[in-house]
Protein backbone atom coordinates (compact mmCIF):
# COMPACT_ATOMS: atom_id res chain seq x y z
CA UNK A 1 0.00 0.00 0.00
CA UNK A 2 1.97 2.89 -1.39
CA UNK A 3 1.13 6.25 -2.17
CA UNK A 4 -2.72 7.71 -2.45
CA UNK A 5 -5.36 7.11 -4.96
CA UNK A 6 -3.95 3.87 -7.02
CA UNK A 7 -3.99 1.76 -4.01
CA UNK A 8 -6.38 -1.03 -4.52
CA UNK A 9 -8.42 -2.65 -1.81
CA UNK A 10 -9.97 -5.26 -3.81
CA UNK A 11 -13.07 -6.34 -2.84
CA UNK A 12 -12.70 -6.83 0.01
CA UNK A 13 -14.38 -6.36 3.10
CA UNK A 14 -13.06 -3.71 5.34
CA UNK A 15 -13.95 -1.19 5.92
CA UNK A 16 -17.56 0.29 4.75
CA UNK A 17 -18.83 1.98 8.18
CA UNK A 18 -16.93 5.01 9.19
CA UNK A 19 -17.60 7.24 12.27
CA UNK A 20 -16.08 10.32 12.91
CA UNK A 21 -16.26 12.37 16.17
CA UNK A 22 -16.54 15.74 16.03
CA UNK A 23 -16.43 18.84 18.25
CA UNK A 24 -17.33 22.57 17.97
CA UNK A 25 -15.05 24.67 19.96
CA UNK A 26 -14.45 28.53 19.79
CA UNK A 27 -11.52 29.55 17.45
CA UNK A 28 -7.98 29.94 18.94
CA UNK A 29 -7.60 32.78 17.17
CA UNK A 30 -9.96 34.51 20.04
CA UNK A 31 -9.43 34.33 23.65
CA UNK A 32 -12.63 33.69 25.81
CA UNK A 33 -13.05 35.51 28.70
CA UNK A 34 -13.71 33.26 31.77
CA UNK A 35 -16.72 33.03 34.34
CA UNK A 36 -17.40 31.90 37.16
CA UNK A 37 -20.32 29.51 36.08
CA UNK A 38 -21.39 27.04 33.33
CA UNK A 39 -20.60 27.34 30.87
CA UNK A 40 -17.55 28.88 32.30
CA UNK A 41 -16.57 31.22 29.49
CA UNK A 42 -18.53 34.72 28.17
CA UNK A 43 -19.77 33.09 24.62
CA UNK A 44 -20.68 36.43 23.40
CA UNK A 45 -18.46 37.36 20.18
CA UNK A 46 -16.75 34.53 19.85
CA UNK A 47 -16.29 32.28 16.61
CA UNK A 48 -17.10 28.75 16.46
CA UNK A 49 -15.55 26.29 14.31
CA UNK A 50 -14.60 22.68 13.98
CA UNK A 51 -12.10 21.64 16.38
CA UNK A 52 -8.88 21.70 14.25
CA UNK A 53 -8.00 17.98 14.87
CA UNK A 54 -11.31 16.52 14.19
CA UNK A 55 -10.82 18.20 10.52
CA UNK A 56 -8.23 15.65 10.22
CA UNK A 57 -10.72 12.84 11.25
CA UNK A 58 -13.34 13.82 8.91
CA UNK A 59 -10.77 13.79 6.37
CA UNK A 60 -9.36 10.42 6.60
CA UNK A 61 -12.57 9.06 6.35
CA UNK A 62 -13.40 10.86 3.04
CA UNK A 63 -9.57 9.52 2.13
CA UNK A 64 -10.37 5.71 3.44
CA UNK A 65 -13.92 5.61 1.76
CA UNK A 66 -12.48 7.10 -1.51
CA UNK A 67 -9.50 4.57 -1.81
CA UNK A 68 -12.45 1.76 -1.15
CA UNK A 69 -14.44 2.85 -3.46
CA UNK A 70 -17.58 2.52 -1.31
CA UNK A 71 -18.97 2.95 2.30
CA UNK A 72 -20.84 5.52 4.67
CA UNK A 73 -19.16 8.09 6.68
CA UNK A 74 -21.40 9.61 9.91
CA UNK A 75 -20.54 12.05 11.47
CA UNK A 76 -21.26 12.38 15.41
CA UNK A 77 -21.71 15.66 17.59
CA UNK A 78 -22.94 16.60 20.87
CA UNK A 79 -23.56 20.14 21.21
CA UNK A 80 -26.38 22.93 21.47
CA UNK A 81 -28.09 23.67 17.89
CA UNK A 82 -25.51 25.89 16.61
CA UNK A 83 -23.29 22.69 16.19
CA UNK A 84 -25.32 21.93 13.45
CA UNK A 85 -22.24 24.11 11.20
CA UNK A 86 -20.09 21.57 11.91
CA UNK A 87 -22.00 19.08 11.47
CA UNK A 88 -23.14 20.42 7.57
CA UNK A 89 -19.36 21.42 7.33
CA UNK A 90 -18.32 18.14 7.54
CA UNK A 91 -21.38 16.51 5.18
CA UNK A 92 -20.29 19.46 2.26
CA UNK A 93 -16.74 17.84 2.91
CA UNK A 94 -17.87 14.52 1.86
CA UNK A 95 -19.20 13.22 4.71
CA UNK A 96 -22.73 10.62 4.01
CA UNK A 97 -24.59 11.38 7.38
CA UNK A 98 -25.04 13.31 10.36
CA UNK A 99 -25.88 12.13 14.18
CA UNK A 100 -27.05 15.54 16.26
CA UNK A 101 -26.59 14.44 20.02
CA UNK A 102 -28.90 17.63 21.55
CA UNK A 103 -27.17 19.40 24.64
CA UNK A 104 -25.41 21.87 26.11
CA UNK A 105 -21.93 21.45 26.74
CA UNK A 106 -19.23 23.23 28.42
CA UNK A 107 -16.34 22.60 30.32
CA UNK A 108 -18.11 21.11 33.28
CA UNK A 109 -19.28 18.27 31.16
CA UNK A 110 -16.35 15.95 31.40
CA UNK A 111 -14.77 13.60 29.02
CA UNK A 112 -16.30 10.71 30.66
CA UNK A 113 -19.96 12.21 30.25
CA UNK A 114 -19.31 13.19 26.90
CA UNK A 115 -17.71 9.85 25.56
CA UNK A 116 -20.48 7.72 27.68
CA UNK A 117 -23.14 9.90 25.17
CA UNK A 118 -21.23 9.26 22.14
CA UNK A 119 -21.21 5.87 23.35
CA UNK A 120 -24.90 5.41 23.81
CA UNK A 121 -25.26 7.10 20.39
CA UNK A 122 -22.70 4.85 18.66
CA UNK A 123 -24.04 1.55 19.90
CA UNK A 124 -26.30 -0.61 18.10
CA UNK A 125 -25.06 1.23 15.12
CA UNK A 126 -22.63 -0.69 12.74
CA UNK A 127 -18.83 0.40 12.39
CA UNK A 128 -15.71 -1.00 11.35
CA UNK A 129 -13.38 2.59 12.41
CA UNK A 130 -14.06 5.45 14.87
CA UNK A 131 -12.10 8.50 13.70
CA UNK A 132 -11.63 11.52 16.37
CA UNK A 133 -9.43 14.37 16.62
CA UNK A 134 -6.52 13.65 19.20
CA UNK A 135 -7.92 16.57 21.82
CA UNK A 136 -10.33 19.00 21.32
CA UNK A 137 -8.21 22.84 21.74
CA UNK A 138 -11.07 24.31 24.66
CA UNK A 139 -10.92 21.44 26.87
CA UNK A 140 -7.21 19.82 25.97
CA UNK A 141 -8.34 16.45 27.31
CA UNK A 142 -7.21 13.89 24.55
CA UNK A 143 -9.53 11.67 26.37
CA UNK A 144 -12.89 11.19 25.07
CA UNK A 145 -11.83 9.18 22.36
CA UNK A 146 -9.76 6.44 24.34
CA UNK A 147 -12.38 6.20 27.24
CA UNK A 148 -15.26 5.94 23.66
CA UNK A 149 -12.97 3.14 22.94
CA UNK A 150 -12.73 1.31 26.21
CA UNK A 151 -16.90 1.92 26.71
CA UNK A 152 -17.65 0.46 23.06
CA UNK A 153 -14.43 -2.57 23.83
CA UNK A 154 -12.64 -2.01 20.67
CA UNK A 155 -9.20 -1.35 20.45
CA UNK A 156 -7.88 2.30 19.85
CA UNK A 157 -4.40 4.06 18.38
CA UNK A 158 -4.26 7.49 19.40
CA UNK A 159 -2.17 10.33 18.12
CA UNK A 160 -2.12 8.72 14.47
CA UNK A 161 0.00 9.93 11.77
CA UNK A 162 -0.77 7.55 8.82
CA UNK A 163 -2.63 5.06 8.58
CA UNK A 164 -3.35 1.84 6.56
CA UNK A 165 -6.07 -0.87 5.80
CA UNK A 166 -5.03 -3.90 4.31
CA UNK A 167 -8.01 -5.96 2.84
CA UNK A 168 -8.01 -8.40 5.49
CA UNK A 169 -9.32 -5.82 7.64
CA UNK A 170 -6.01 -5.09 9.63
CA UNK A 171 -5.05 -1.44 9.94
CA UNK A 172 -1.30 0.06 10.17
CA UNK A 173 -1.02 3.06 11.97
CA UNK A 174 2.20 5.22 12.55
CA UNK A 175 1.69 6.86 16.07
CA UNK A 176 3.64 9.97 17.29
CA UNK A 177 5.62 9.45 20.92
CA UNK A 178 8.10 11.23 22.66
CA UNK A 179 11.16 11.25 20.07
CA UNK A 180 9.99 8.86 17.51
CA UNK A 181 6.96 7.30 15.58
CA UNK A 182 5.54 3.78 17.02
CA UNK A 183 4.48 1.55 13.82
CA UNK A 184 1.36 -0.35 15.17
CA UNK A 185 -0.71 -3.02 14.06
CA UNK A 186 -4.45 -3.06 14.64
CA UNK A 187 -7.52 -5.25 14.06
CA UNK A 188 -11.05 -3.49 13.12
CA UNK A 189 -12.73 -2.30 14.25
CA UNK A 190 -10.81 -0.07 16.16
CA UNK A 191 -11.16 3.57 17.31
CA UNK A 192 -7.74 5.90 15.92
CA UNK A 193 -7.62 9.70 16.96
CA UNK A 194 -5.81 12.07 14.47
CA UNK A 195 -2.60 14.63 14.61
CA UNK A 196 -1.57 17.56 12.62
CA UNK A 197 0.46 16.01 9.85
CA UNK A 198 -2.35 13.04 9.10
CA UNK A 199 -3.36 14.53 6.00
CA UNK A 200 -4.27 17.71 4.54
CA UNK A 201 -8.51 18.34 5.06
CA UNK A 202 -9.54 19.86 2.26
CA UNK A 203 -11.60 22.72 1.27
CA UNK A 204 -16.09 21.79 0.76
CA UNK A 205 -16.73 22.27 -2.45
CA UNK A 206 -19.51 24.39 -3.78
CA UNK A 207 -21.70 21.26 -5.05
CA UNK A 208 -20.78 20.07 -1.95
CA UNK A 209 -21.93 22.61 0.42
CA UNK A 210 -25.31 22.64 -1.68
CA UNK A 211 -25.50 18.62 -1.11
CA UNK A 212 -25.17 18.72 2.84
CA UNK A 213 -28.09 20.35 3.11
CA UNK A 214 -30.15 17.41 1.66
CA UNK A 215 -28.16 14.55 3.40
CA UNK A 216 -29.61 12.76 6.24
CA UNK A 217 -29.58 14.74 9.47
CA UNK A 218 -30.83 12.55 12.27
CA UNK A 219 -31.16 14.33 16.11
CA UNK A 220 -31.36 12.83 19.58
CA UNK A 221 -31.60 14.30 22.51
CA UNK A 222 -28.86 14.16 25.13
CA UNK A 223 -30.92 13.30 27.96
CA UNK A 224 -32.87 10.83 26.26
CA UNK A 225 -29.51 9.11 25.81
CA UNK A 226 -28.49 9.17 29.34
CA UNK A 227 -31.12 11.09 31.56
CA UNK A 228 -28.75 9.98 34.76
CA UNK A 229 -25.29 9.67 33.52
CA UNK A 230 -25.10 13.94 32.57
CA UNK A 231 -26.41 15.01 35.43
CA UNK A 232 -24.62 16.39 38.03
CA UNK A 233 -24.08 14.08 40.37
CA UNK A 234 -22.72 11.65 37.55
CA UNK A 235 -20.19 14.32 35.91
CA UNK A 236 -17.11 13.22 37.51
CA UNK A 237 -14.58 15.99 37.48
CA UNK A 238 -16.04 19.69 38.25
CA UNK A 239 -14.95 23.14 37.38
CA UNK A 240 -14.43 25.48 40.60
CA UNK A 241 -12.52 28.12 38.87
CA UNK A 242 -11.59 29.23 35.46
CA UNK A 243 -9.29 32.32 35.28
CA UNK A 244 -6.50 33.95 32.40
CA UNK A 245 -3.37 32.92 33.16
CA UNK A 246 -0.88 34.79 35.69
CA UNK A 247 1.03 37.02 33.26
CA UNK A 248 4.86 36.26 33.05
CA UNK A 249 7.29 37.83 35.43
CA UNK A 250 9.28 40.67 33.36
CA UNK A 251 12.65 39.09 32.27
CA UNK A 252 16.11 40.53 34.21
CA UNK A 253 18.58 42.47 31.63
CA UNK A 254 22.16 42.36 32.63
CA UNK A 255 23.86 45.45 31.60
CA UNK A 256 27.81 45.58 32.92
CA UNK A 257 31.42 44.85 31.58
CA UNK A 258 31.36 41.25 29.69
CA UNK A 259 33.04 40.31 32.98
CA UNK A 260 30.81 41.88 35.31
CA UNK A 261 28.29 40.25 33.20
CA UNK A 262 29.09 36.79 33.54
CA UNK A 263 29.51 36.65 37.55
CA UNK A 264 26.36 38.48 37.97
CA UNK A 265 24.40 35.33 36.18
CA UNK A 266 26.38 33.21 37.80
CA UNK A 267 25.57 34.88 40.87
CA UNK A 268 21.92 34.15 39.53
CA UNK A 269 22.26 30.84 38.04
CA UNK A 270 23.83 29.38 41.38
CA UNK A 271 22.23 31.55 44.53
CA UNK A 272 18.25 32.57 42.96
CA UNK A 273 17.65 29.66 40.69
CA UNK A 274 19.94 27.12 41.72
CA UNK A 275 19.95 25.42 38.32
CA UNK A 276 23.98 24.80 38.94
CA UNK B 1 -7.50 1.66 53.30
CA UNK B 2 -6.40 3.09 49.96
CA UNK B 3 -2.71 4.13 48.50
CA UNK B 4 -1.46 6.49 45.49
CA UNK B 5 -0.20 4.46 42.77
CA UNK B 6 2.10 6.02 40.39
CA UNK B 7 2.97 4.18 36.93
CA UNK B 8 6.17 4.03 36.11
CA UNK B 9 6.91 4.54 32.19
CA UNK B 10 10.00 2.17 30.63
CA UNK B 11 10.73 1.45 27.17
CA UNK B 12 13.54 -1.00 25.94
CA UNK B 13 14.51 -1.06 29.62
CA UNK B 14 15.07 2.53 30.36
CA UNK B 15 12.76 4.42 32.79
CA UNK B 16 11.25 7.99 32.02
CA UNK B 17 12.36 10.79 34.07
CA UNK B 18 9.26 12.11 34.29
CA UNK B 19 8.08 8.91 35.99
CA UNK B 20 9.73 10.18 39.04
CA UNK B 21 8.04 13.47 38.74
CA UNK B 22 4.75 11.81 39.51
CA UNK B 23 6.82 9.91 41.84
CA UNK B 24 7.34 13.38 43.36
CA UNK B 25 3.61 14.18 43.15
CA UNK B 26 2.35 10.78 45.12
CA UNK B 27 4.60 11.45 47.96
CA UNK B 28 2.93 14.55 48.35
CA UNK B 29 -0.53 13.22 47.95
CA UNK B 30 0.52 10.16 50.40
CA UNK B 31 1.68 12.54 52.58
CA UNK B 32 -1.45 14.58 52.82
CA UNK B 33 -3.32 11.39 53.30
CA UNK B 34 -1.84 10.28 56.00
CA UNK B 35 -1.19 6.96 57.81
CA UNK B 36 -4.91 5.55 57.73
CA UNK B 37 -4.05 5.19 54.16
CA UNK B 38 -2.13 2.73 52.04
CA UNK B 39 0.78 4.70 51.45
CA UNK B 40 2.77 5.04 48.02
CA UNK B 41 2.75 2.77 45.98
CA UNK B 42 4.47 2.12 41.96
CA UNK B 43 3.76 0.07 39.48
CA UNK B 44 6.33 -0.73 36.57
CA UNK B 45 5.07 -3.17 33.64
CA UNK B 46 7.63 -5.11 31.38
CA UNK B 47 10.28 -7.75 30.61
CA UNK B 48 12.93 -8.44 32.40
CA UNK B 49 12.91 -5.38 34.16
CA UNK B 50 13.50 -7.07 38.01
CA UNK B 51 16.54 -4.81 37.97
CA UNK B 52 14.64 -1.23 37.43
CA UNK B 53 12.22 -2.28 40.50
CA UNK B 54 15.06 -2.01 43.02
CA UNK B 55 16.04 1.21 41.55
CA UNK B 56 12.61 2.89 42.56
CA UNK B 57 13.24 2.94 46.09
CA UNK B 58 15.03 6.07 46.27
CA UNK B 59 11.77 8.11 45.02
CA UNK B 60 9.90 6.74 48.21
CA UNK B 61 7.63 3.78 47.40
CA UNK B 62 6.61 1.59 49.90
CA UNK B 63 5.88 -0.95 47.47
CA UNK B 64 7.22 -1.53 43.54
CA UNK B 65 4.20 -3.86 41.63
CA UNK B 66 6.07 -5.77 39.76
CA UNK B 67 4.54 -7.19 36.46
CA UNK B 68 7.38 -8.67 34.67
CA UNK B 69 6.19 -11.52 31.56
CA UNK B 70 7.49 -11.77 28.53
CA UNK B 71 4.29 -10.79 26.69
CA UNK B 72 4.99 -7.52 28.38
CA UNK B 73 7.90 -7.20 26.19
CA UNK B 74 6.35 -4.74 24.10
CA UNK B 75 3.94 -1.49 25.14
CA UNK B 76 0.51 -2.84 24.57
CA UNK B 77 -1.95 0.10 26.01
CA UNK B 78 -4.74 -2.91 26.38
CA UNK B 79 -2.54 -5.35 28.47
CA UNK B 80 -1.56 -2.39 30.64
CA UNK B 81 -4.64 -0.71 31.06
CA UNK B 82 -5.74 -4.64 32.89
CA UNK B 83 -3.29 -5.28 34.53
CA UNK B 84 -3.76 -1.25 36.14
CA UNK B 85 -7.53 -2.03 36.47
CA UNK B 86 -6.84 -4.91 38.07
CA UNK B 87 -4.45 -3.98 40.83
CA UNK B 88 -6.52 -0.60 41.11
CA UNK B 89 -9.33 -2.65 41.97
CA UNK B 90 -7.99 -4.74 44.28
CA UNK B 91 -6.32 -2.52 45.99
CA UNK B 92 -9.10 0.01 46.24
CA UNK B 93 -6.89 3.09 44.70
CA UNK B 94 -7.46 6.66 45.74
CA UNK B 95 -5.65 7.44 43.00
CA UNK B 96 -3.49 6.42 39.89
CA UNK B 97 -0.92 8.99 39.04
CA UNK B 98 0.73 9.04 35.38
CA UNK B 99 3.35 11.41 33.58
CA UNK B 100 1.29 13.52 30.96
CA UNK B 101 3.97 11.34 28.27
CA UNK B 102 2.45 9.86 24.74
CA UNK B 103 2.04 6.47 27.10
CA UNK B 104 0.29 7.93 29.70
CA UNK B 105 -1.88 10.02 27.79
CA UNK B 106 -2.45 6.72 26.38
CA UNK B 107 -3.52 4.63 28.99
CA UNK B 108 -4.98 7.14 31.99
CA UNK B 109 -8.30 7.95 29.51
CA UNK B 110 -8.76 4.12 28.89
CA UNK B 111 -7.82 3.22 32.63
CA UNK B 112 -10.56 5.48 33.95
CA UNK B 113 -13.09 4.74 31.94
CA UNK B 114 -12.97 0.59 32.94
CA UNK B 115 -12.84 1.67 36.37
CA UNK B 116 -15.32 4.51 35.74
CA UNK B 117 -13.07 6.54 37.91
CA UNK B 118 -12.88 10.91 37.40
CA UNK B 119 -9.88 11.86 34.92
CA UNK B 120 -7.93 14.98 35.45
CA UNK B 121 -5.61 15.21 32.65
CA UNK B 122 -2.54 17.63 32.03
CA UNK B 123 -2.41 18.71 35.65
CA UNK B 124 -0.07 21.64 36.65
CA UNK B 125 -0.42 21.53 40.05
CA UNK B 126 -1.86 18.69 41.82
CA UNK B 127 -3.43 18.33 45.83
CA UNK B 128 -5.90 16.31 47.93
CA UNK B 129 -8.35 17.27 50.08
CA UNK B 130 -10.58 15.00 51.91
CA UNK B 131 -9.59 12.36 49.58
CA UNK B 132 -10.36 14.38 46.74
CA UNK B 133 -8.05 15.39 43.69
CA UNK B 134 -7.59 19.02 42.74
CA UNK B 135 -5.63 20.51 40.33
CA UNK B 136 -5.23 23.09 37.66
CA UNK B 137 -5.12 22.74 34.03
CA UNK B 138 -4.67 24.79 30.64
CA UNK B 139 -7.44 24.56 28.68
CA UNK B 140 -8.35 26.91 25.46
CA UNK B 141 -5.53 26.41 23.48
CA UNK B 142 -3.09 27.57 27.01
CA UNK B 143 -4.27 30.61 27.53
CA UNK B 144 -6.92 30.08 30.33
CA UNK B 145 -6.11 28.15 33.21
CA UNK B 146 -9.00 25.90 34.75
CA UNK B 147 -9.03 24.53 38.33
CA UNK B 148 -11.02 21.51 38.51
CA UNK B 149 -11.77 19.20 41.15
CA UNK B 150 -12.60 14.91 41.48
CA UNK B 151 -16.38 14.34 42.47
CA UNK B 152 -15.71 11.23 43.57
CA UNK B 153 -12.90 9.62 46.15
CA UNK B 154 -12.21 6.53 44.92
CA UNK B 155 -10.55 5.53 41.11
CA UNK B 156 -8.86 8.85 40.50
CA UNK B 157 -6.58 9.41 37.78
CA UNK B 158 -4.39 12.07 36.71
CA UNK B 159 -2.24 12.84 34.37
CA UNK B 160 0.83 15.48 35.43
CA UNK B 161 2.52 17.43 32.59
CA UNK B 162 6.71 16.74 31.92
CA UNK B 163 9.05 19.11 33.40
CA UNK B 164 6.14 20.80 35.72
CA UNK B 165 6.63 18.61 39.03
CA UNK B 166 9.95 18.28 41.00
CA UNK B 167 11.20 14.97 41.54
CA UNK B 168 12.10 14.50 45.16
CA UNK B 169 15.08 11.79 46.26
CA UNK B 170 15.84 9.86 49.31
CA UNK B 171 18.29 11.39 50.63
CA UNK B 172 19.50 15.09 52.20
CA UNK B 173 16.58 17.06 53.09
CA UNK B 174 14.19 14.02 52.51
CA UNK B 175 11.02 13.58 54.68
CA UNK B 176 9.94 10.09 54.57
CA UNK B 177 5.78 9.40 54.27
CA UNK B 178 4.21 7.86 56.47
CA UNK B 179 5.55 4.45 57.37
CA UNK B 180 7.44 4.75 54.83
CA UNK B 181 11.42 3.26 55.44
CA UNK B 182 13.73 3.65 51.76
CA UNK B 183 15.83 0.88 52.71
CA UNK B 184 12.29 -1.33 52.53
CA UNK B 185 10.70 -1.20 49.42
CA UNK B 186 9.74 -3.88 48.73
CA UNK B 187 8.85 -5.80 45.10
CA UNK B 188 5.61 -7.71 44.58
CA UNK B 189 5.72 -9.37 41.91
CA UNK B 190 2.30 -9.63 40.04
CA UNK B 191 0.49 -12.73 38.43
CA UNK B 192 0.84 -11.98 34.73
CA UNK B 193 0.05 -15.65 33.54
CA UNK B 194 -3.42 -15.14 32.46
CA UNK B 195 -3.51 -12.19 30.63
CA UNK B 196 -7.15 -11.65 28.28
CA UNK B 197 -7.04 -12.07 24.53
CA UNK B 198 -9.63 -9.17 23.67
CA UNK B 199 -8.43 -7.64 20.38
CA UNK B 200 -5.32 -5.05 20.84
CA UNK B 201 -3.22 -2.96 18.77
CA UNK B 202 0.29 -4.77 18.69
CA UNK B 203 3.17 -2.44 18.61
CA UNK B 204 5.27 -3.38 15.82
CA UNK B 205 8.75 -1.35 15.61
CA UNK B 206 9.46 2.31 17.55
CA UNK B 207 11.19 4.73 15.08
CA UNK B 208 13.20 7.24 17.59
CA UNK B 209 14.26 10.41 15.30
CA UNK B 210 15.70 11.90 18.69
CA UNK B 211 15.53 11.29 22.55
CA UNK B 212 17.33 8.40 24.29
CA UNK B 213 15.89 5.27 22.22
CA UNK B 214 17.53 3.48 20.35
CA UNK B 215 19.34 4.35 17.50
CA UNK B 216 18.23 7.96 18.12
CA UNK B 217 20.35 10.46 16.15
CA UNK B 218 20.05 13.51 18.64
CA UNK B 219 18.78 14.06 22.46
CA UNK B 220 15.43 15.06 23.40
CA UNK B 221 14.94 18.63 24.47
CA UNK B 222 11.52 17.84 26.43
CA UNK B 223 13.64 15.56 28.96
CA UNK B 224 16.30 18.59 29.38
CA UNK B 225 16.71 19.57 33.09
CA UNK B 226 18.58 22.72 31.76
CA UNK B 227 18.44 24.02 27.99
CA UNK B 228 20.94 26.74 27.27
CA UNK B 229 19.76 29.09 24.22
CA UNK B 230 22.18 31.73 23.21
CA UNK B 231 20.74 34.65 21.12
CA UNK B 232 19.51 38.79 21.18
CA UNK B 233 16.83 39.77 22.88
CA UNK B 234 13.91 41.01 20.94
CA UNK B 235 12.72 44.04 22.66
CA UNK B 236 9.85 44.52 24.90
Amino acid sequence: MKGRGGMLLGHSYYPVNIIVCVKQVPSTETTPRPRPEPPFIDTGGLTWVVNPFDEYAIEEAIRIKERRGRGEITVVSFGPTLAREVLLGALAMGADKALHILGETHLGIDSYAIAFLLAQAIKGRPFDIILCGKEAVDDQNGAVGIELAELLNIPHVPVITKLEIDATGMATAHRQIEGGTEILECPLPALFTCQKGLNLPRYPSLPGIMRAKKKPYEIVSATDLSPQKISKSEVRVSVKDLSFLPSRKAGRKLQASAAEMVEELMKFLHEETKII
Amino acid sequence: MGEILVFLEQREGQLKQSSFEAMGAGRRLAEKVGSTSGGLNAILIGNNIKNLAETVSRYGAQKVLLADHPSLQKYNNRLYTHILAREAQKRETIAVLFSATAMGRDIAPRLAARLGGPLLTECISLNIADGFLEATRLVYAGRLVATVKSTVSKFQVATLRPNVFPTVLVGAGFQPAPGFTPAHTKVEMLDVSALPTEPFAVLKDVIYTMGTGRGAPTPDIAEARVVVAGGRGMGG
